[in-house]
């Protein structure tokens, strides 16, 4: 999570942790619903990508051989 | 990955939090049960809040969310302006009310006088009553046609009576006998009884009040000393009679003579008895050639009790329109008697003598013009007022 923006973790925590309402977290953070949306989208995809298992390079070649 | 899935993917976050409309939520639920890819994208999303929640760190929003929280403070106040605003100095305390709201006081003022004016006509019109013309203090027979004449009798001018109909009025009205259709003149000389067909009900009360109990007609018989006591105590001619009741001398007589005992007087608790008192007293009046006004409903002529309306009216007292008036002065009187007859004080009995008086008083106007009529009204307070008039007497 701390490799996350600041952005994306604050909504990401208001979202899954204190589990507030489009609403309430575009009322919290002063921005509009559709950019609270968009934003918790990229959000989740960039903690997923942080998230998915990287193949280590140096296992691939033993493997490849 | 195929169209659907591009139309579904952007709204899977939504419906994960559960912030898609009914339709929408549907259509995602739909797709994500027949989409492989699509299921598998929801449960990687779910991961990701799931790991989030289970992150012990992952409490706080962090800076970005205090940052935006300054961001908005700071958008939204401006400082200095409120510095600017509340540097300024205080207004003078003139000025201050100069600025009160202008709207409210109009209607304020508008609702006041409204008020006081409703209040000033429903006390005028509670005590006052009904507007009649007032009636003449007449205590002399002799007098009658000359009130009339000066216009006095107001009561009678404005009430032309057609000789030839009964009027339809509460109070009893002087049928006129047969053969004349003109208001008669009054015959100089002879007695008062053909003008006394015009004259006001109070004279009409007055006099039968007075001359209850006498089997020969009220204005032939009636003798001037019963009538004057019955009637107000001024002196005659004098300006038209107030609202108050007379002094105690006027009281004990018109309230004596009504109370007066059973034997003086003709009973009227039977139909055969009104029969025999009517019929006497057409036959004193048709010896005269004067008019009977006391029996003036049922039409001149009949003498037998036939003609005697049938049904229980003429048993009992005519209920007037001011049947309100009197129950509630009843009510008080008869609290004024109670009260007075537990002191023994005379003063009180006057007092609720003057009580009853107002009962079948109103705006100077004796309501129930029949003297039956009264003695019916005031029957069930006849032990009352007896002792009132012992009382008062002393």
């Amino acid at each position: 999570m701390d490799r996350l923006s600041p952005i994306y973790r604050s909504i990401l925590i208001l979202r899954a942790v204190h589990e507030l309402h489009y609403e309430e977290i575009a009322e919290t953070l002063g921005v509009p619903i559709g950019t609270v949306m968009s934003r918790l989208s990229r959000a989740r995809r960039a903690l997923r990508e942080l998230l998915a298992p990287r193949p280590d390079p140096a296992e691939e070649s033993p493997r490849g051989q | 990955m195929n169209e659907d899935c591009a139309k579904i993917r952007p709204l899977l976050d939504a419906w994960i939090d559960g912030a898609l409309s009914s339709f929408d939520r549907r259509r995602v639920a739909r797709h994500v049960e027949i989409c492989s890819n699509c299921g598998k994208e929801v449960e990687s999303r779910r991961g990701v809040d799931a790991a989030i929640a289970a992150d012990d760190q992952a409490d706080d929003p962090g800076d970005a969310y205090s940052a935006a929280l300054d961001d908005r403070i700071n958008t939204r106040f401006d400082f200095e302006e409120a510095a600017r605003h509340w540097a300024k100095p205080e207004k003078p305390a003139r000025t201050r009310r100069v600025k009160m709201p202008r709207v409210w006081i109009p209607r304020l003022a508008f609702g006041v006088a409204g008020i006081s004016v409703a209040t000033v006509a429903v006390l005028l019109v509670r005590d006052l009553g009904p507007i009649h013309a007032p009636l003449p203090r007449i205590t002399d027979l002799a007098e009658i046609p000359a009130a009339r004449d000066s216009g006095q009798d107001g009561v009678a001018a404005s009430r032309p009576t057609d000789a030839g109909q009964e009027a339809p009025t509460r109070s009893e009205r002087p049928a006129a006998p047969p053969g004349e259709s003109t208001i008669p003149r009054p015959v100089p000389g002879a007695a008062t009884p053909s003008a006394s067909r015009e004259a006001s009900d109070f004279e009409m009360a007055a006099k039968a009040s007075a001359g209850e109990g006498r089997k020969e007609h009220p204005e032939t018989g009636s003798a001037p000393e019963s009538l004057a006591a019955a009637a107000d105590s001024t002196p005659p001619g004098s300006t038209p009679p107030d609202s108050a009741p007379p002094s105690r001398p006027g009281l004990l007589a018109f309230f004596g003579a009504l109370v007066e005992p059973a034997d003086t007087r003709p009973s009227v608790t039977s139909r055969a008895e009104i029969a025999s008192v009517a019929q006497n007293e057409q036959q004193s009046t048709r010896d005269d050639g004067s008019q009977n006004q006391f029996w003036s409903r049922r039409p001149a002529g009949s003498q037998t009790k036939d003609a005697i309306p049938a049904g229980p009216r003429r048993d009992q007292a005519a209920v007037p329109a001011d049947s309100t008036w009197i129950r509630l002065r009843q009510g008080e009187a008869r609290a004024a008697a109670d009260a007075a007859l537990a002191a023994g004080s005379i003063e009180g009995c006057e007092a609720a003598l003057r009580a009853y008086w107002n009962m079948i008083h109103r705006g100077g106007r004796l309501l129930l013009s029949s003297p039956r009529d009264r003695a019916q009204l005031l029957e069930p307070d006849r032990p009352r007022i007896e002792r009132l008039l012992r009382c008062a007497a002393r």
